[in-house]
């Protein structure tokens, strides 16, 4: 008789605790609201895409419909191979500047790689930055790209001679992933 | 203390409100770079000149340039002479050879005169008068073989590299000497000359240079070798750094002779195309100081560029380009001079490049080492 009294008490603080917890919810209403604009910084097509690579490959470079992806397929020999005008990064905003970044998130893997950078510069021809293709990372803000501004893209890969062969490729293919960034502001960096 | 605490409160509502206008916006667009690596379409070969280590995929080369000793006779002023000369004193009777050989190149050659230089010469004394038998170089492609009782020859040929000179003077019969010139050890010119029957011959010497004034020249002269009217071999290579041969020289100005640490124009390096694309190809060279005079440069079977140009440091650091057809060669060449007081080896640091031709989309760049010593 006591042990069921007992019982009864329990479930009876159970049924309290759960009342004064669980029954207050308060909504307040939020709205996001998008408008979408054009997009300012847009890649175009440099001088030298579409040129004429070794043994007659073609120098790739292949923009998405909106302007705001970019993929560069290049075919590079042993020792060093500069590619130069490739794309460019247009800012098509006649009011307002940018400041851009390029991070690397997949660099080239192959070990006979020596060297490979991507190189920004400006319509008068002075270097805005060196990007590292073989690390991960973010370079600082650059720029600002002022509006209505140019940037040209080279690439410089160098390829190791060490156990090669006149007759063969070095290596088969490798890959790099990168991103552009860009921001009107420089105060924090992307995450 | 209120008034600062506001003032506080107001800086926080600033900042707050500049990071919300300028934050926050960060754009992001993909970007993929593909290589797909091919062959070499240009790979290097040896010239067989100079002892050359060439890399796995044929891209890269390091090239050991023995540093040979050569006479060099300069003359810098034109108001100097400079003639390098040995006396022979040999009678050149019926049935008797007298031939004179070496290796000669000239270089920066100024003459606005027209007076000529003399790559070489004998000097032959008839019936007591002198007359010259000569090679002489007046600029360009050709050399001008003079002699007595005939009209000049001009015979054509590349003179942008070094070559093996030789006069021949015999008397086959008692009324006559002939006259023959060879150049790189073919006959490239020959005539009789009538003489007095019983006229004295007398071979009296061998001669480089000029007497004449009024211009300006490098001339390389390297293993000499003479034979005289009985058959003996007379030789000097400058190895031992001293000039026994032309001992008889004379000079006045700046212009003179020393022996120096000389590699003639040679071949030290082959590009072959592998494709059948055209490509343009020149050589640029890494900066160098040392106490040498060089120069390198590239052809192809029509046409030369210009050259690199060392003078104690680089003057003109890279070559203009030359067309790499498909399937054909390219050939580069150096020339190099230092004191034999310079201490060896120099090494310099070049860069064969090429790239498609009519584009500028990929340019490639081979290392190549020369070590000169």
């Amino acid at each position: 008789m006591k042990a069921e009294r007992k019982l009864i008490a329990l479930l009876a603080v159970a049924a309290l605790v759960s009342i004064v917890n669980a029954s207050v919810f308060v909504y307040y209403p939020i709205t996001v609201e998008l408008q979408p604009t054009q997009p300012p910084i847009i890649f175009s097509k440099g001088k030298n895409a579409g040129g004429q690579d070794l043994y007659g490959n073609t120098i790739g470079v292949s923009i998405g419909d909106a302007n705001t992806s970019l993929t560069i397929t290049v075919h590079p020999t042993y020792q060093t191979n500069y590619y130069k005008n490739l794309t460019v990064i247009n800012n098509t905003d006649t009011a307002n500047s940018y400041y851009v970044a390029i991070r690397v998130n997949t660099p080239f893997s192959n070990s006979k790689i020596i060297s490979a950078k991507l190189l920004i510069f400006d319509s008068s021809g002075t270097n805005i930055a060196v990007v590292d293709l073989l690390t991960t990372g973010t370079t600082s803000w650059l720029g600002p790209l002022s509006a209505g501004g140019k940037w040209f893209v080279d690439i410089n890969i160098t390829i190791s001679e060490s156990g090669g062969s006149p007759d063969s490729a070095p290596f088969t293919s490798d890959s790099a992933s990168l991103q552009l960034i860009y921001s009107p502001q420089r105060v924090e960096s992307a995450p | 203390m209120r008034y600062f605490f506001f003032s506080i409160i107001f800086l926080l509502n600033a900042f707050v409100l500049m990071i919300s206008l300028h934050a926050g916006i960060f754009t992001y667009y993909p970007v993929s770079v593909f290589l797909s690596p091919v062959a070499p379409p240009v790979t290097f070969a040896g010239s067989g000149t100079y002892p050359t280590i060439i890399g796995s995929a044929n891209t890269s080369a390091v090239v050991d340039v023995v540093a040979n000793k050569a006479l060099h006779v300069y003359d810098y002023d034109v108001g100097g002479r400079v003639v390098v000369l040995r006396t022979v004193t040999q009678s050149l009777t019926r049935g008797r050879i007298f031939s004179i050989q070496w290796v000669a190149f000239v270089t920066n050659y100024t003459d606005p005169s027209g007076v000529g230089v003399v790559l070489q010469e004998i000097q032959v004394n008839i019936g007591g008068s002198p007359y010259y038998v000569s090679i002489y170089y007046y600029g360009g492609n050709q050399v001008y073989f003079q002699g007595p009782g005939t009209p000049t020859y001009v015979y054509p040929v590349d003179m942008s590299v070094a070559r093996v000179l030789n006069i021949t003077v015999s008397r086959p019969a008692a009324n006559r000497l002939r006259i023959s010139y060879y150049v790189d050890n073919s006959l490239a010119y020959t005539y009789d000359y009538s003489i007095p029957r019983g006229a004295a011959v007398t071979i009296y010497s061998v001669e480089g240079g000029r007497y004449d004034t009024s211009n300006a020249y490098d001339l390389y002269v390297d293993d000499v070798r003479i034979r005289s009217v009985t058959g003996v071999i007379t030789s000097e290579d400058f190895e031992d750094g001293v000039d026994d041969f032309f001992v008889n020289s004379y000079s006045s100005g700046n212009a003179g002779k020393v022996v120096v640490y000389y590699t003639f124009p040679k071949i030290f390096l082959l590009a072959r195309n592998n494709d059948t694309k055209t490509y343009a190809c020149k050589l640029i060279i890494s900066p160098l100081t040392a106490p040498v005079t060089a120069s390198f440069y590239v052809r192809n079977s029509t046409h030369t560029s210009t050259s690199i140009k060392i003078k104690n440091s680089v003057i003109v650091g890279e070559t203009s380009e030359v067309l790499l057809g498909g399937g054909s060669y390219t050939y580069m060449y150096l020339n190099i001079t230092a004191p034999l007081t310079t201490s060896l080896p120099i090494t310099f640091n070049l860069q064969f490049v090429y790239r498609v031709y009519d584009s500028d989309g990929v340019t490639v760049y081979y290392p190549i080492t020369v070590e000169f010593g």
